[in-house]
This record gives structure tokens, C-alpha cells and sequence, in this order.
């Protein structure tokens, strides 16, 4: 069943008297459960992709559907729901809320989402061992490596069972080795939890670990593996 | 957890914050000082009426149009009348006759042109000469209390003899021996260069009086009261004769009231424009926080923060600061106004001149302070309010950019 569903999606950004094309006529089907990355030089559109397909940015024309609801039609409010209950989100510069603890970080989208406390604590507990975190559960973010943060930035993107996690260039900021541990873990827990993921890469070493790689070239869908 | 990444905010932006919360701490305690002085003022001019002109006076209706003030033509004989009267009102606390005559106190080859107050020896007025005693003790039946300024340019003391001259009620001249009881100091300086205190039935017996008074002086529970009291005398059967005249306190000292109701409009003003200093201030200092997080507020929207939870996190902010300000703003300003309470601040001739003493005094009230604590809070979360509709506007995308 499709997750996610883009029809002719074009995204223009006005600079000065000219307009930059970043997306062009893009139809993109994500099923459920799928492991799917973004490839593509720098500039090619990916970030704007996933931001689309993310509810933090809206399309010029073409519309996108998540989880059978029609996006560019939802009010503010709605979309932020969207945001919080569907989808997680992992970012390259980690942003973790720094004044808070590693467990807090985690908890934040649950909090916001209201989730009970006691199954709040426990499903951080939970995805804080998933991620191989728990022993760092009361540091703050600086108190961290890189990828520790990103782990920490994963289990937060999944704590309120989002249909959807998009992960933007998630490894850029990180050692090969660490990426390698990242993708393994978003790998792990696709398989075994069957959590969607969509990142984008323009690192061709990451691509082995996707089950499908979609290629962008100056705003176009260049292929799909 | 809100509360938790305000705070932190808070303390990350070490110097901003610090800034911040000096601007409100100071606010308040600018604000409790300003307001316990005037409460000061107002309490202490309050005081200074009932202690001395009371709430109400009745004297003769001619007093108005005399060219001399202290004539024993305006007296008035059926005094004993209207105090039983308004010591029969419930709102009434007291009422007594004050026999004010001008008169030349001599002593040791110096005289001394004064107005002498015969009063009650257990008069409820003039409490600030009974408790500004300086040396004997305050009035006898027999005797004379002189303030310390008079006394000095006397040359005498408590025990001393001093004569009081006169024009007694047939017009010629008569002159009486008093002890001297005290001396005093009292809060108004015109007073103590001016006034000496001889008891009631002394002073009718000085002026060759039958029983007859100047003025009858009454204090209420309530000065809100006074103009109810006044009319109901007016209308009952004491009142109505023609020869009396009857005021009230605002009637009285209506110069001094109007200059308290300005100062309570500077007061305002001084509140105001703190307010408006300390507002602007802090809605530069968070919207500069604001900025210094968009990316931090872009990635929170993006995982589900809605634009209200993001403005309540900016007001939350502003709210700590508030709190924090308050707090350090009544540990300040709180001390202040509680020592002035005690020691009072000498404005000198100045303020004396006012007919408000020479010392203010300020005023420590609970209730007053938690409101402008209260206010504090309210006005750094007012100052934030712009920041926080500021961060509210912004798009995630844009923020998760930085580019706002």
C-alpha cells in the first residue's frame, strides 16, 4: 500500500528576477515499509523533496498525498499533527534541543503529542536501548560525539510510531565508520520494525544499504534502482 | 519540559538574561519605592489632618470674610451642642473644642509673637507634639507646652515660668503666668516656629472667655465620610444656625489634596514610563534570543511543535525572566521602602512647604507588593509578546534555514 504519493510536483523558489526550478515534475509512490534514498549531487532537489514529502515545505504545483491524506490542503494545525503523530524526522546537523537531556531529546515529540508519562518513559527506555544510548540517558547533547547525537536525533525521530521517518543526509557530519553504525541501525530498525525510511545521500558508498534508490539530476526523477 | 527549555534558555543567554532580568528587578523595585513613598505621603498627610485640623471643622461663619483670623468676635458659645452631637454619629470617633488666639510669649527679656492652641489637656489631636515630647512632659491643666525652637529663642526649659500677653475679650491688654509643662518637636516646622499649646479652660480664662470656642475639630473612622457627616450636621438641629460654618477636610486643606492627587499622576507617569523602558528593553532582548534560535524553533515545529506552543515557549521565557525579576526586584526594593518606613527621607523646607512635613515616610504594604511584583512578571511577559508572535510567523522552512 502507498505510503506516500507524489503527482507532478514542481517547487519554484523566486530569487531576484529569476526562479530557481528545484523540483520539476516529480511523481514518486513509497510503499509501506520500504527503505528508500534520495540520490543526487548537491543542488539537485533533495532536501526540497523531502521537505515536501516532509510537510515543512509546500509544492509549487502537484500534489502530495501521505498515508491517503491530501497534504497542500490541511490547515496549519493539521500539518503540524501530521508532522508530530506521522512522521519523524532525522536532520544532518543532529538539532538536538541542547538545554534538555539525552532522554528529554527523545521524549520532546511525546510530550508534545501527550503522550501518558509511564508509556512515555518506557518507550524511550525502550528505543534508548534500541540505539544502543541508554547508558548516556542524562547527558546533554554537548556531552555527546556525533554519533551518539544521531542516534539519540533516530530514536527521537521514532518515538511517537510515525508511519514515516525522513532522514536528510543523516551520515554528512559523520566519520565513514559512524555513518556505516547509523544506516545499520535505520536498517535494523526498518526490518524488524517495519518503520518507513526516506533519506537522501550524495554519498554512492550509502546507497548499498537502501532497497531503493531514487537518482535526482537538476529537479527531474534521473532514475530509479 | 516547556518550562525546562525556557529556563535553559534563560540561563544560556548569560549576559542578555542578566540584563534582562536587572532591567525588571529594578523596574519593580523602582515601582514599590516610588508607590510606598507616596503611600507614605498620603498616609502621613492623613495622619497629620487627624492629628491636628481633624476630618470636619465647625466654626463661625464670619471666619471666612475676617480680615483677623484670631478675633474674639468669631467664637462660637453652644460648642458643648455640636460636640454632643457628633459624639452621638456612629462614623464619629471624636470630637473637641480648639481655642486658637494670637498672643506674645515672654520670658527672660525676649518675646515671642505666637498663635495659642487651647486644647483639651487629654486631646486626641496634635499627637505628633505628644509624641515629640523633648523634654518635661506634655500639657498640664496649669501649664504651657512651647516647642523647642520657641523655647530656645525664650531661653527657658521645662519648669521655667513664661508670661502669655493678650487682648482679652474687652479689648485690653492682660497677660497670665504658665509653667512650662514641655517642650516639643513636632513633624511641621511652620508649627513649631508659630504655635504654643495651653489647655482649653486656661486659654478662656486668659482671653476673659465665657465658655466659648473657636472651632470644633472632629475626626471619622473614615474620611470618605466626612461629607455625609457634614451634611447630616447641616440638616439637623444643631446645624442649621446661620452663624456656623461647617468644612470638611477636603474644604480644609483642598491645596494639599490636589497636590497629592499630582502626585499620584506623577506617580503613574514614573510607573509608565518604567514600564515602557523595561518592555522595550526586553522585547529587543528575547526577539534577539528568538533569532539566535530560529533553527532551534525550526527543527521543534518540524517534529510537531504547533505555532501556539511555539509562542507559549517565547512567553514562557518571558515569563521566567518576569518571575526572576520580581523576585530579585522585592528583595531589593522591599528592605528600602521598610528602612525609609522607619527612618523616613528628609526633603527638608521643600516638601515642608506643601504643608507635608519635613520627613516622608514610605509605606511597606503586602498587598502592593505582590501586585507590583505581579506587574513586574506581567510586564516582561507584555515585553515578549512581540518576540514571541515574531517567532509564531516564522515558516518552518525558513526557519530550519536560518534565513528569516
Amino acid at each position: 500500500m502507498a505510503l506516500i504519493s507524489l503527482e507532478q510536483v514542481t517547487k519554484d523558489y523566486p530569487l531576484g528576477k529569476t526562479t530557481i526550478h528545484a523540483l520539476r515534475g516529480v511523481d514518486i509512490t513509497i510503499d509501506e515499509g520500504e527503505f528508500t534514498a534520495v540520490a543526487g549531487p548537491s543542488g539537485c532537489g533533495k532536501t526540497t523533496l523531502l521537505n515536501i514529502v516532509g510537510c515543512i515545505d509546500h509544492p509549487t504545483a502537484g500534489s502530495v498525498h501521505l498515508d491517503g491524506q491530501q497534504v497542500e490542503v490541511l490547515s496549519d494545525a493539521d500539518e503540524a499533527g501530521l508532522r508530530l503523530h506521522k512522521i519523524g524526522f532525522v536532520f544532518q546537523n543532529f538539532n538536538l534541543i541542547p538545554v534538555l537531556t539525552v532522554e528529554e531529546n527523545v521524549a520532546f515529540p511525546a510530550v508534545l503529542a501527550g503522550t501518558p508519562k509511564g508509556e512515555r518513559r518506557d518507550y524511550v527506555t525502550y528505543l534508548l536501548d534500541a540505539v544502543g544510548i541508554s547508558e548516556y540517558a542524562r547527558h546533554r547533547p554537548d556531552e555527546l560525539s556525533g554519533g551518539q547525537r544521531q542516534r539519540v536525533a533516530v530514536a527521537r525521530a521514532l518515538v511517537n510510531r510515525p508511519s514515516l521517518v525522513i532522514a536528510d543526509e543523516p551520515t554528512a557530519n559523520l566519520d565513514s565508520e559512524t555513518g556505516d553504525r547509523i544506516l545499520d541501525l535505520m536498517r535494523t530498525l526498518n526490518t524488524r520494525d517495519s518503520v518507513t525510511f526516506l533519506f537522501s545521500t550524495h554519498n554512492p558508498e550509502i546507497l548499498r544499504y537502501a532497497g531503493r534508490t531514487i537518482r535526482l539530476r537538476d529537479g527531474r526523477i534521473e532514475g530509479t534502482s | 519540559m516547556i518550562w525546562k527549555i525556557a529556563w535553559g534558555s534563560v540561563v544560556r543567554h548569560g549576559r542578555r538574561s542578566l540584563l534582562i532580568v536587572l532591567v525588571v528587578a529594578i523596574s519593580v523595585a523602582v515601582m514599590l519605592f516610588v508607590t510606598g513613598m507616596m503611600d507614605g505621603m498620603r498616609q502621613d498627610f492623613f495622619e497629620t489632618m487627624v492629628t491636628s485640623g481633624g476630618h470636619i471643622q465647625v466654626d463661625s461663619a464670619d471666619t471666612a470674610d475676617a480680615l483677623d483670623p484670631y478675633s474674639l468676635e468669631l467664637l462660637i458659645a453652644d460648642w458643648h451642642g455640636i460636640r454632643d452631637w457628633f459624639q452621638s454619629q456612629p462614623e464619629v470617633v471624636r470630637a473637641e473644642p480648639v481655642l486658637t488666639f494670637g498672643a506674645m510669649v515672654l520670658a527672660n527679656d525676649h518675646n515671642v509673637p505666637l498663635v495659642g492652641y487651647g486644647v483639651e489637656p487629654d486631646t486626641g489631636f496634635f499627637s505628633d507634639v505628644r509624641s515629640g515630647v523633648v523634654s518635661g512632659s506634655f500639657l498640664d491643666s496649669d501649664g504651657i507646652m512651647l516647642s523647642t525652637v520657641t523655647a530656645g529663642m525664650l531661653d527657658v526649659t521645662a519648669g521655667d515660668t513664661v508670661s502669655v500677653l493678650v487682648e482679652d475679650s474687652t479689648g485690653a491688654p492682660y497677660y497670665l503666668a504658665y509653667p512650662v509643662s514641655g517642650t516639643f518637636r513636632s513633624d511641621g516646622a511652620d508649627f513649631d516656629q508659630s504655635a504654643f499649646l495651653i489647655s482649653h479652660a486656661a486659654a478662656q480664662d486668659l482671653l476673659y472667655l465665657g465658655d466659648e470656642t473657636r472651632e470644633v475639630r472632629v475626626v471619622l473612622t473614615d474620611e470618605t465620610q466626612a461629607s455625609t457627616v457634614a451634611d447630616r450636621f447641616r440638616t439637623s438641629d444643631v446645624g442649621t444656625a446661620d452663624h456656623l460654618r461647617v468644612r470638611t477636610w477636603r474644604e480644609i486643606n483642598g491645596g494639599t489634596a490636589v497636590l497629592l492627587e499630582m502626585f499620584d499622576v506623577f506617580m503613574y507617569a514614573v510607573n509608565l514610563l518604567i514600564v515602557i523602558v523595561a518592555a522595550t528593553v526586553i522585547t529587543n532582548a528575547i526577539l534577539m534570543n528568538v533569532f539566535e534560535k530560529i533553527e532551534e524553533f525550526g527543527m521543534m515545529r518540524a517534529i510537531g511543535l504547533t505555532r501556539k506552543g511555539q509562542f507559549g515557549l517565547v512567553l514562557a521565557e518571558g515569563a521566567s525572566y518576569g518571575v526572576v525579576g520580581s523576585l530579585l526586584g522585592i528583595a531589593v526594593g522591599v528592605p528600602i521602602v521598610i528602612w525609609f518606613s522607619t527612618h523616613g527621607i528628609n526633603f527638608g523646607e521643600m516638601m515642608d512647604s506643601f504643608g507635608l512635613g519635613r520627613e516622608v515616610t514610605t509605606r511597606f504594604d503586602l498587598e502592593r507588593t505582590i501586585v507590583t511584583a505581579a506587574f513586574g512578571a506581567a510586564v516582561a511577559i507584555g515585553g515578549s509578546l512581540y518576540a514571541g508572535v515574531t517567532a509564531m510567523r516564522l515558516s518552518v522552512i525558513e526557519s530550519i534555514r536560518g534565513s528569516a
